[in-house]
């Protein structure tokens, strides 16, 4: 099982399909790569150990050994579950859109693919900072050349916020780069070498190296997280991209930001985040509940979605700075969660704009009589959005809300405010959209607006997915459950070890 | 140390040579009379150059210093010589392309472009500070003549005296400084004053004073922040295929003496740090102002130059590190940037002198009017929807722009990281977050032309360029789509072999310091 291959795969997929004479032929071509790439990933699941924190499947080539870069891939319970949702969330899109959209459309997907599973196998400081900012091409042109009416302006948005933040990251990359010859005496981009560093810290000034270090890479992750007071780009970003492009945006990329912390931030700057944390504990609760008032009078049902993804984010940074395995573990969970039910929210919202040509929410209502079954499933991931108990939302925004009580339970009385809020959000959404009068938009017309076989089966899996991480949570925990503990345990001297591929 | 005049060293000259005889020939039967293809001439030529460039390696002497210690030949100025070929081999592709239009006085401007090309290399070559300064007058003397010869429009007149009166008031400053220098330290060979020590160069405030004023006068040559006027109206008067020669090589050439002169341990003492700190300030202007400047740009050709007057900012942080360490990893890193800088640069320019010839064969076609004889100018909305009438050219052009603003996976890339780390590595933060911001700002203006290119406007589609190519000169309308083709491959591929470029660098740059030791 090669992680290379599991990268590189896509890129394979794309340049056989310019061999291919038809047009049709192309396209089934670039399907069955985002099938054969999903069940690569699942080959790589099974192989997968769960007894260790080691990294596995490890491949390490020297690449510019001046400095210390190495080409170096490992998977590690940190990973392994953000790269089985980038492959699933890529096939879904791909079943939903491979025959509707442009060729260009479709590679766009692969590569964005390819970045997202390059930034979550690589070990290596630089080789991951190369994949985080090649997934932002594609997305760039996802949004900024099959958006919707304002897509110049959303896709510049989205481009210069995201790469503002990861160009000051290259500068910090470069100064641990530096350290890293201080300390040991040679350049690495290692991030073994740079979890062995002893960063000088001085608590109490923010002008000490680790605390500057600190909040360059978390400025960054929170930027694509994205974290309350640099969240404006995502609202513009998912109103303007087109259905896949957000649910990729949404599903994924904002996990970039969460994987960065608890691959770089967490362990490598230990007292720092320790310190810090309040600041941002603080500022996730504000965001929870500035995200979500903000949502509530919201006109556009989209833009709705995006509001709540913010909130929801703030849960994941609560966790992921509680410091115990409770917040972690959410933190982790939350991520996949979000990264299901989002998406699938994102997913039906585009489905029914594409029928009837308006996100606003008062051109709806009564849509339950209409359609029956977009409705029932719509149920569902909102119940999983608000956290209702059995569904996937549950689990993770519990265990976070156990953490921040561990910490500090007034912290967790005002968390707790964001699960209430949620919960009025998401139903007076679904209130005036699904119930009431039935809206004019619909009522004469002959417009089929109720699923299609191939919308229902998306929606179904997406809802046995949503279900079974409700009620089972172990089996999906079981793959990251050492790895996590492995880093709550050891925030001081983290360390991973490798190892060997096991035939 | 007597050095006698022997064959061995006329030998070391023969690129020069070659080059002159190659620029001379079509001119000289032009002169009689005669009437010689355009084709003929531009093979001639081509031979020539590659003559020169073989000429180099083979006949590299094994002394450094040779004609009466006129001449300091070490390898990163073989190397740089090379370079400045091969840019010029190029350009003369793009130029015999775009002459099958405007197909006048062309023996002249190879003869120019050419000569150029000799006034840069005597430069590279020259120990002899004054023998430098001769090298650069030739090159720009070249040039002023070559942008008024450009073509019709008045805009290549405006520019050419803009250039010219400029370019010879600072000349003038740059000889002044040399007499500042010579003055202080009674030499101005090169080898002799890096023999000297350091703490005679930093008592002396003539000497800092005779130092910065030939900082001037080299900076006004690559747009340094307050030199820096001329050079978008000068690229947007002059002929693309000249501007992608000029861009390139004229920086190349210029920053490789400015390195020279870092390590004449300028940065010691009470004046070398006050010296420092202007530099730094330029620096970080001549980004902001590259980057902020272009932002309003409607034309490419006004937004490519601007942007490279902040490559020139990024440059000189380069400079500065090696002004400030005497570790080579300063020089591995700034030969390293000309390289990919080099490489991009030339390839812009030529996407955009190859869009402008089938702009204006699309206004001939349309018109059939033969007095348009001018270059038409070439806006970024021209670009709509390019890359579904020409894939493979807005396909390079894209990467170059990536390259440009320094994304990664591409040469630009690596490049600003080599740059990034060594200013790091001498705890230049300030300057660094100066050059970071520059590069975000300056993200919007490279992204304008690619998503002009991306987006389908079916409307435009046959509007602005013809959907076929040229039929006219097909063969070097060929040549000219390779060329960029290869040069965006390469500004894309040789960033994954960054280690063997890396090691090359280092050695030759090692070769420089051990030298100086």
């Amino acid at each position: 099982m090669s992680l290379s291959l599991l990268i590189f795969f896509p890129l394979i997929g794309i340049f056989l399909s310019f061999f291919v004479p038809s047009l049709y032929g192309k396209r089934i071509v670039l399907f069955s790569t985002a099938v054969i790439e999903f069940l690569l990933s699942v080959k790589l699941l099974f192989a997968f150990n769960t007894q260790t924190a080691a990294l596995q499947f490890v491949e390490k080539q020297e690449w510019i050994s001046s400095f210390g870069i190495s080409y170096f891939l490992g998977v590690d319970g940190l990973s392994i579950g953000l790269v089985l949702l980038t492959s699933f969330l890529t096939l879904l899109i791909f079943i939903y859109s491979w025959k509707k959209r442009e060729l260009s459309f479709l590679s766009a997907f692969l590569i964005l693919e390819l970045a997202l599973m390059g930034s979550f196998l690589s070990i290596d400081a630089i080789l991951f900072y190369i994949f985080f900012e090649i997934s932002l091409l594609p997305m760039y042109f996802i949004v900024g050349l099959w958006g919707g009416e304002r897509k110049i302006y959303a896709s510049y948005k989205l481009l210069i916020y995201t790469l503002a933040g990861s160009l000051f990251m290259l500068l910090g990359i470069i100064y641990m780069m530096n350290l890293t010859k201080l300390e040991l005496g040679n350049f690495s981009s290692n991030l073994l070498d740079w979890y062995k560093l002893d960063i000088p810290f001085i608590a109490g000034t923010l002008f000490s190296t680790q605390s500057l270090l600190f909040f360059i890479f978390s400025i960054a992750f929170a930027i694509k997280i994205p974290l309350f007071p640099l969240h404006t780009w995502l609202p513009d970003a998912h109103v303007e991209a087109p259905t896949e492009g957000s649910m990729m945006l949404a599903g994924l990329m904002l996990k970039l930001g969460v994987y960065g912390f608890f691959r770089f931030v967490l362990p490598i700057f230990p007292e720092a985040s320790q310190y810090w944390g309040w600041l941002f504990i603080f500022i996730g609760v504000l965001g929870i509940i500035y995200a979500s008032l903000i949502a509530m009078v919201q006109t556009d049902i989209k833009k709705l979605i995006a509001y709540s993804s913010i909130a929801h984010m703030g849960y994941v940074i609560i966790g992921l700075f509680s410091f115990n395995i409770f917040g972690l573990t959410g933190a982790y969970y939350q991520m996949l969660a979000h990264g299901i039910t989002s998406s699938a929210l994102f997913f039906m919202v585009g489905l029914i704009y594409y029928k009837t040509k308006t996100r606003q929410i008062k051109d709806y209502g009564g849509l339950a009589s209409v359609a029956p079954y977009f409705s029932i499933l719509f149920f569902i991931f909102t119940c999983a959005s608000m956290a209702v108990p059995l569904t996937s939302g549950f689990v993770g925004e519990f265990l976070i809300l156990i953490g921040a009580f561990k910490l500090s339970p007034i912290i967790a009385y005002f968390a707790v405010l964001g699960v209430i809020l949620g919960a009025s959000y998401m139903l007076i959404l679904y209130k005036k959209v699904f119930f009431g009068k039935i809206s004019t938009l619909y009522k004469d017309t002959s417009l089929n607006l109720d699923l299609c076989l191939k919308e229902k089966y998306i929606l179904v899996i997406l809802a046995v997915v949503v279900f079974s991480m409700g009620i089972f949570p172990q089996i999906f925990l079981k793959y990251s459950n050492i790895s996590l503990q492995h880093l709550n345990k050891n925030y001081q001297n983290y360390n991973l070890s490798l190892e060997q591929e096991n035939k | 140390m007597n050095i006698l005049f022997n064959l061995p060293q006329v030998f070391v000259l023969l690129p020069l040579i070659f080059l002159f005889i190659a620029a001379l020939v079509p001119i000289s039967i032009k002169v009689t009379g005669a009437n010689l293809s355009h084709n003929f001439i531009t093979i001639e030529v081509l031979l020539g150059i590659l003559l020169s460039i073989v000429s180099i390696f083979v006949f590299s002497s094994q002394q450094s210093l040779i004609l009466f210690n006129s001449l300091k030949l070490d390898d990163i100025v073989e190397y740089s010589a090379a370079l400045v070929l091969v840019s010029l081999f190029v350009s003369i592709l793009f130029l015999k392309n775009n002459q099958s239009f405007t197909a006048h006085q062309f023996e002249e401007k190879i003869f120019l472009l050419l000569n150029s090309a000799i006034g840069l290399i005597i430069m590279l070559w020259a120990n002899d500070l004054l023998l430098m300064f001769i090298g650069l007058e030739y090159a720009s003397l070249s040039l002023y003549i070559l942008i008024l010869l450009s073509k019709n429009s008045s805009f290549s007149k405006e520019a050419a005296i803009k250039y010219f009166l400029l370019g010879s008031f600072l000349s003038v400053i740059l000889l002044y400084g040399l007499s500042f220098i010579y003055g202080s330290v009674g030499s101005l060979y090169f080898s002799e004053l890096l023999s000297v020590s350091h703490n005679i160069f930093s008592m002396s405030r003539l000497f800092s004073l005779g130092i910065l004023l030939v900082f001037a006068g080299l900076f006004f040559k690559v747009a340094i922040f307050p030199f820096h006027f001329w050079l978008p109206d000068v690229y947007e008067g002059a002929e693309t295929a000249v501007v992608s020669f000029m861009a390139s090589s004229f920086k190349l050439v210029i920053f490789i003496i400015l390195l020279k002169l870092a390590y004449l341990d300028i940065a010691f003492g009470p004046h070398g740090q006050s010296l420092l700190n202007i530099f730094e300030w330029m620096s970080a202007l001549t980004i902001l102002i590259g980057s902020v400047a272009a932002l309003k740009q409607t034309k490419l050709k006004k937004i490519l130059a601007y942007s490279s007057i902040a490559h020139s900012g990024y440059l000189l942080i380069a400079v500065i590190v090696a002004m400030r360490e005497e570790s080579s990893y300063a020089l591995m890193s700034s030969l390293y940037y000309l390289l990919s800088y080099c490489t991009l640069t030339v390839a812009a320019f030529g996407i955009v002198s190859y869009l402008e010839q089938c702009k204006l064969q699309n206004n001939l076609d349309k018109n059939n009017t033969s007095d348009e004889d001018q270059e038409p100018v070439l806006l970024v909305s021209d670009l709509k929807s390019l890359l579904y009438t020409k894939p493979a050219l807005s396909v390079s052009f894209i990467i170059v722009l990536l390259g440009l603003a320094g994304l990664p996976p591409t040469f630009g890339f690596f490049a600003k990281f080599l740059v990034l780390l060594s200013a790091l590595n001498e705890q230049m933060f300030w300057l660094s977050i100066w050059a970071i911001i520059g590069s975000i700002i300056s993200l919007y203006y490279y992204f304008k032309p690619i998503i002009s290119m991306c987006s389908l406007d079916n409307d435009k589609l046959d509007t602005v360029f013809l959907k076929k190519d040229s039929t006219k000169n097909i063969f070097w309308n060929k040549t000219h789509l390779f060329s960029i083709v290869v040069l965006a491959f390469l500004s894309i591929s040789l960033g994954f072999f960054s280690q063997d470029i890396i090691e090359f660098l280092s050695q030759i740059s090692n070769a420089f310091i051990e030298y100086k030791i």
